[in-house]
């Protein structure tokens, strides 16, 4: 999608074309799952932020938001959001004996330096993702895609639950090993 | 497991973050964790490719859901309607719960909120295999299904309504009830302002308490993504009922979440609570909504 492309489509959605605006949340879905992944720490919560994040743009082109950069101006979104939500009172959800995880603080916001690092950190994934074999791939799909246990997937595909628990680790072993790089601190 | 060293860790670490650790495992994993900043930046990595998975292979349905919601949006560019969320009508009237089973019910407003919202309220166990829990199996169960039994179970959900008779523990043994229970509810505004409730994840809570632990199965939330709630935002004009479904209902004791779900037929108590949060203009106030205890007459 080139600028021109994308400006028409921010042109379009300021006019309530849902389609147009969809167009663009197919493009920044990703980044923008990522950053606020980062930001916040939790799998769990991201899909919400990210779906907010894009709402709240939509209504803000349908007001008469006419953003120069759509990209800066959407990850300025997400941003507030995760900030929000970071400073929100919640109830913990998670259980209490596992170990603390402290969500990143924000920064100021370069946005254009966000989507640089999360098309990095999507494009490692996806280049992870690619040079796996089929049944290491499909593996992963069931228990990102479909959310199965071990023990589903083993009784689906009739194989030892150890086995399964071996091939997961290798997996998750050789996509960490790939992702590395750009989760180190870029400083 | 004897202790682990932060080679043990780091082999185990994949596995802890996706939930898949035996037991004694798990325990040591995180005992280890507890006392090493080292293994957990390499836990919180693990949690953030774990993260980046969920989003890239949910990436479609997700971007379904979003242009669900566009679409259900009003289209920008036009004058919204004025807010006509009044907040503080919720001083107005007593609340009231309407639960269905004609049991009793137990409203618990906070602070002055006295706006009238009254709620239905009806257990409705629901097969849902599409969105199954991980790790909410019966699995004791689930191994003497066939398979074939559970494709059939998964064409046909199951409703479990007043009156209506269903064999649980048969169910059960075809793998077809799913572990968990869903809430059926419905909102009602009887005032005369609309009203707009936030309903977002992180506000909501729901108790399930069930008086028999015998007859109930409990686990862990072990991740905290399996308790959706999509719907984030309701509108409520006057007189008008909302109907909403909370999905896989969790017990929350102290910190820990539990999902509880009925696995022998009998009668339980029943309590939940729905924590409800207005918002006005940036502020929100909160209603807590205590519908229970009631009779559930499985039969």
């Amino acid at each position: 999608m080139d600028s021109q492309q994308q400006r028409d489509l921010v042109a379009r959605a300021g006019r309530g074309d849902a389609e147009a605006f969809s167009a663009l949340a197919a493009r920044y879905y990703r980044p923008v799952a990522a950053f606020l992944l980062r930001r916040v720490s939790r799998p769990d919560v991201v899909e919400d932020l990210v779906q907010e994040t894009f709402l709240e743009a939509y209504r803000s082109l349908g007001d008469g938001a006419r953003p120069e950069n759509f990209s800066s101006w959407l990850f300025g979104i997400a941003s507030n959001r995760a900030g929000k939500w970071l400073r929100r009172k919640k109830p913990v959800l998670f259980d209490p004996d596992a170990p603390p995880t402290t969500p990143s603080t924000p920064s100021d916001l370069d946005a254009r330096a966000e989507l640089e690092e999360q098309q990095h950190r999507l494009a490692a994934l996806d280049a992870g993702l690619a040079a796996l074999p089929d049944d290491l791939r499909e593996l992963l799909r069931m228990k990102h895609h479909r959310g199965l246990t071990c023990e589903q997937i083993a009784a689906e595909l009739a194989r030892p639950v150890g086995t399964i628990k071996s091939l997961l680790s290798r997996t998750y072993k050789l996509l960490r090993e790939r992702l590395a790089p750009a989760g180190s601190d870029p400083s | 497991m004897k202790k682990p060293t932060c080679d043990d860790v780091a082999d185990l670490i994949d596995l802890y973050a996706a939930h898949e650790c035996e037991p004694a495992q798990e325990k040591a994993v995180r005992a280890h964790l507890a006392a090493c900043a080292d293994c957990r930046r390499a836990l919180d990595e693990s949690r953030q490719m774990m993260g980046l998975l969920d989003v890239h292979f949910s990436q479609e349905a997700a971007l379904s859901r979003l242009g669900a919601r566009l679409k259900a949006e009003k289209r920008p560019g036009r004058k919204a309607a004025p807010r006509v969320l009044a907040i503080h009508r919720f001083a107005a009237v007593a609340a009231m719960l309407l639960v269905t089973f004609g049991l009793g019910v137990l409203l618990l407003p906070t602070g002055d909120l006295r706006e009238s919202i009254s709620l239905q309220v009806a257990l409705a166990p629901r097969a849902k295999p599409d969105l199954d829990v991980p790790g909410g199996h019966d699995v004791a169960h689930e191994s003497k299904a066939s398979r074939n039994d559970k494709q059939a179970a998964k064409d046909k959900p199951l409703e479990l309504a007043k009156g209506k008779a269903i064999d649980l523990a048969k169910e059960f043994a075809r793998g077809a009830l799913p572990p968990r229970a869903d809430v059926e509810l419905k909102v009602t505004n009887p005032g005369r302002t609309a009203i707009e409730l936030d309903l977002g994840a992180p506000e909501f809570r729901c108790e399930l308490d069930l008086r028999d632990p015998a007859k109930v199965v409990s686990r862990e939330v072990k991740n905290p993504a399996y308790v959706p709630f999509h719907r984030s935002k309701l509108k409520i004009a006057p007189g008008e009922t909302k109907p909403l479904r909370l999905e896989r209902l969790a017990s929350q004791v102290g910190e820990r979440v539990t999902y509880l779900y009925v696995k022998e037929e009998g009668e339980y108590e029943l309590r939940v609570r729905l924590v409800v949060t207005a918002w006005r203009d940036g502020s929100r106030q909160t209603l807590r909504l205590t519908a229970g205890p009631m009779k559930l007459p499985l039969p």
